[in-house]
């Protein structure tokens, strides 16, 4: 039978950062950049982004 | 090439020349170019009318969505209240109904006002402020001609900008000096709740270095960084962010660091467009074009040179930058930095250690930090596989779903000008996790958070969000909150008419709040079901223990394929009640392999308007895991149906949140027995996925039910078994699943196969056969479109 396990005995490790004990606050670019990717691929961060005037903000 | 090769999306408008301070670190003043000697010190109403023509367009021609207008200096207060005003105006008439216009002003503050405020109030222009930190180090640079310092003039007018919240209020500049207590001056621009700041190396290039040893700044940015992330990241700081977001992938939010394009073009007080006004730095009329607005269109200066070199990312970079391992982060740094004569701007930046220093560090920050990634047991990846999947299956989805929202609402978190709301959420989430995760495990909040992030919803449910985690942790808080469409939201818990204001303020305790808006005020206690009349609490369904929301009040809910209804009466509450106690009732007698996962996952009931034709109508939505939308149905059996078939997507969906089951970049269309139109992959998996369950929902019910019915259910097993089993051969032939796709399908086909062996009535077979030959003709006459 083929098994969908088949290769990872115990489990699969999937794509998705754990961030479930991380505090909120430190949740942000540093862990999950990737993970909306995954969540928001249309998302505006695929569009050509540029450069801010760094003399003003 | 008819144009830039990135349009200009932002536009430095010099609307003065001159500058009532004199900054020994200035590039306008006392750097190479000297260009200002020869300005007018006013821009020109003419000027403005060309610029604020060009600039529409040029958005025009190229469709943009937006364009962000700086009114810069020398300072630019000095153009005074009413040509700042002509400017705005114009600005807002000419790009009316053409995009959008973010508007700002950077200034050094120290003629700023209460009637300069009101005039960029009501023209929605935010102002930046220039702070270089506490008074040392502000006074270090930042005086007039005569030696006086600026400091108390700045902070007077960062008091009246602050006082007017963050539609005014974008946040302080500050350019580093290494002879400053990095952390005094953190902790001293800290202190005046920036919505954002950012630190600036002074502008130096190879033939005038900045002073200090290669590296000082370097390890001057990394003390200020490492603070800034202890506590927490609270104020948001754009060179950190840039830095952390190209380690990440993302793109940078400054144009001193990282590979994107250069979209900036500056139009001086007389008219002329130059690059980059940091290359004033650089040499005597470095920044200049040759162009200007009344001779030249946007697209002739994109042809410039100088422009077209800085959008050309990587291959734009020297070889020694080109082969850094840094590169993807730095960019080579700011492009006026990297100037040598003779050489040009072939070379790394004259800040290359400092920059070195600081993007290490972050990586390892980064990467020292605790990534694991979820894992999903074996056993319930093969249960979910054959189409089930039980109490334990559920969590390891839910699970995912926890990371997905706390990344999503950090991401807006983050970005929000608002740091009231994103406060309490993080202290909510310190001390009461429970009742933060409470709020965001309704489903419709990920479906706002989505919409933001894409910018179709504004971020002020945040604070309704985090006013609601904070009922359900019992603390009290006072958070400002939007009102839309006459009502305050609070998710998960309902609504309440406060009228037409705009926002309102809710005070949270244990048990219940109260709300005040424009003299009004209302006070409701959670526990007393009724409430006030303008209390429109989510109902709930209940059966032997399983209790879900009958949502017909979240503002996000109506994201379905089809209309929500609006709120239902008492009626039509209990006709849903009885219909679901039914529904539950069989499913847990009749159909118990699904029941569990049910239970564990079924958050919410969405009702939608009944179809015009009366046809079955339900919904799940990707982005709201555990609701399921569903028009009245005839009975309780359709219910049972519905629900079964729709969880199935809610499961599937969770999953490929976690993991990759076919190729994202494949875009076939398929047959698929369920639609009149080919679906791409996602669909047909979702699809097949689906009438795993509906085929077996039919199996069980031709040997439960009697007479019509068991005959109606055989026809639906003997069509769906078939075809169910045949679009999983479909998926296992697309050559477009990956491993573990073809693992999880495979799985899917051990479900369906064993059915094709039960015997059923030659009639429902043969009645199963035309129906879904009349199918296959049918889509066979439909041109394929997307999906
Ligand atoms: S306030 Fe700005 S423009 Fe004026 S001298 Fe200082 S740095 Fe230059
Ligand atoms: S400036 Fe220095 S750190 Fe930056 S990319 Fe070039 S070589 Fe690397």
């Amino acid at each position: 039978m083929n098994n969908i396990s088949e290769g990872a005995e115990s489990g699969i490790s999937t794509d998705l950062v754990d961030l479930r004990d991380m505090p909120l606050s430190r949740v942000g670019s540093l862990a999950d950049a990737g993970l909306l990717k995954r969540i928001l691929p249309e998302s505006p961060a695929k569009q050509v982004t540029v450069a801010a005037f760094q003399s003003s903000i | 090439m008819a144009g830039p090769a990135v349009p200009f999306r932002q536009f430095v408008l010099k609307v003065a020349s001159r500058c009532d301070l004199a900054c020994d670190h200035c590039y306008v003043y006392e750097h190479a170019d000297q260009s200002w000697r020869a300005r007018p010190k006013v821009m020109s109403d003419e000027t403005i009318a060309w610029s604020a023509s060009r600039i529409a367009d040029h958005a025009k021609r190229h469709g943009l969505p937006g364009v962000t207008v700086v009114l810069h200096g020398g300072e630019p207060l000095l153009a005074g209240r009413h040509r700042l005003e002509r400017i705005s105006r114009e600005l807002i008439r000419a790009l009316d109904g053409v995009c959008a216009l973010d508007l700002r002003i950077h200034t050094n503050g120290v003629l700023l006002d209460e009637a300069f405020c009101d005039l960029f109030a009501a023209h929605g222009v935010k102002i930046g402020i220039s702070l270089d930190g506490d008074r040392v180090a502000n006074d270090r640079h930042r005086l007039y001609a005569d030696g006086r310092s600026s400091y108390d003039k700045v902070l007077r007018a960062i008091d009246l900008v602050r006082r007017r919240g963050p539609e005014l209020y974008a946040g302080l500049l500050c350019t580093i000096d290494v002879a400053n207590d990095p952390l005094a001056v953190y902790e001293a621009l800290a202190a005046l709740h920036p919505p954002r700041v950012d630190f600036l190396l002074p502008h130096a290039t190879w033939d005038a270095p900045p002073p200090g040893p290669p590296g000082a700044y370097g390890d001057w940015l990394v003390r200020i960084f490492d603070r800034w992330l202890a506590d927490g990241r609270m104020m948001k700081v754009r060179l950190f962010e840039s830095a952390l977001r190209t380690i990440g992938s993302e793109t940078s939010l400054t144009e001193s660091l990282g590979l994107e394009p250069s979209d900036l073009v500056v139009i001086e007080t007389e008219g002329t467009y130059e690059q980059a006004d940091s290359l004033k730095t650089s040499y005597d009329g470095a920044p200049a074009t040759g162009f200007n607005v009344s001779d030249h269109s946007l697209d002739t200066v994109g042809l410039h040179p100088g422009i077209h070199g800085r959008q050309t990312g990587l291959a734009g970079l020297c070889a020694e930058c080109r082969s850094c391992p840094v590169v993807s982060t730095c960019g080579g740094g700011l492009y006026a930095h990297r100037y040598r004569t003779g050489t040009g701007f072939a070379n790394p930046s004259v800040y290359c250690a400092d920059l070195m220093k600081l993007i290490t560090h972050v990586q390892k920050a980064v990467t020292t930090m605790d990534r694991t990634a979820h894992t999903l047991p074996a056993a319930d990846v093969a249960a979910l596989a054959a189409g089930y999947g039980g109490v334990e299956a559920i969590a390891h989805l839910e699970a995912g779903q926890r990371s997905v929202r706390r990344a999503l609402l950090a991401a807006i978190g983050n970005a929000s000008p608002s740091m009231e709301a994103w406060r309490l959420l993080t202290e909510i989430d310190r001390e009461t996790p429970a009742a933060l995760d409470t709020v965001l495990g309704h489903p419709y909040v990920r479906v706002w958070a989505v919409k933001c992030l894409r910018g179709t919803a504004d971020d002020g449910h945040l604070a309704s969000i985090a006013a609601t985690a904070a009922l359900h942790a019992g603390v009290e808080a006072s958070v400002r909150l939007p009102v839309r469409d006459g009502a305050l939201h609070l998710p998960g818990l309902g609504l309440l008419r406060v009228g037409a204001v705009s926002g309102a303020t809710v005070e949270t305790e244990a048990g219940g709040f109260r709300v005040h808006a424009d003299g009004l005020h209302h006070e409701v206690r959670l526990d007393e079901p009724g409430g006030p009349g303008e209390w429109s609490p989510v109902r709930h369904l209940s059966v032997n223990g399983l209790t879900v929301a009958l949502e017909d009040v979240d503002l996000y809910r109506d994201c379905h394929q089809w209309p929500a209804t609006q709120r239902l009466n008492d009626q039509e509450v209990e006709r849903w009640s009885t219909l679901f106690s039914d529904a539950w009732a069989l499913i847990t007698r009749d159909h118990s392999a699904y029941a569990a996962g049910l239970a564990a996952g079924l958050r919410a009931v969405m009702p939608l308007k009944p179809a015009a034709d009366g046809s079955e109508v339900s919904s799940t939505a990707r982005d709201a895991f555990g609701a399921v939308a569903v028009a009245p149905p005839a009975d309780a059996a359709t219910l049972a149906l519905l629900l079964i078939h729709e969880f199935q997507h809610v499961k599937l969906g969770a999953l490929l949140d976690m993991v990759d089951l076919y190729d994202q970049d494949d875009t076939t269309l398929y047959y698929a027995p369920w639609r009149d139109d080919p679906r791409p992959i996602e669909g047909l998996l979702q699809g097949t996925y689906a009438h795993i369950a509906v085929t077996d929902f039919w199996r069980v019910r031709r040997q439960a039910d009697d007479g019509p019915a068991a005959e109606r259910a055989s026809v639906q097993f003997a069509r769906w078994r078939t075809q169910t089993a045949e679009a999983v051969e479909t998926l296992a032939g697309s050559g477009a699943l990956t491993g573990t796709g073809r693992r999880f399908v495979a799985a899917m086909g051990n479900s369906i196969r064993p059915w094709l062996a039960e015997p059923i009535p030659a009639s429902a077979e043969e009645e199963a056969r035309l129906a879904a030959a009349r199918h296959r003709s049918r889509a066979a006459a439909r041109v394929p479109h997307g999906a």
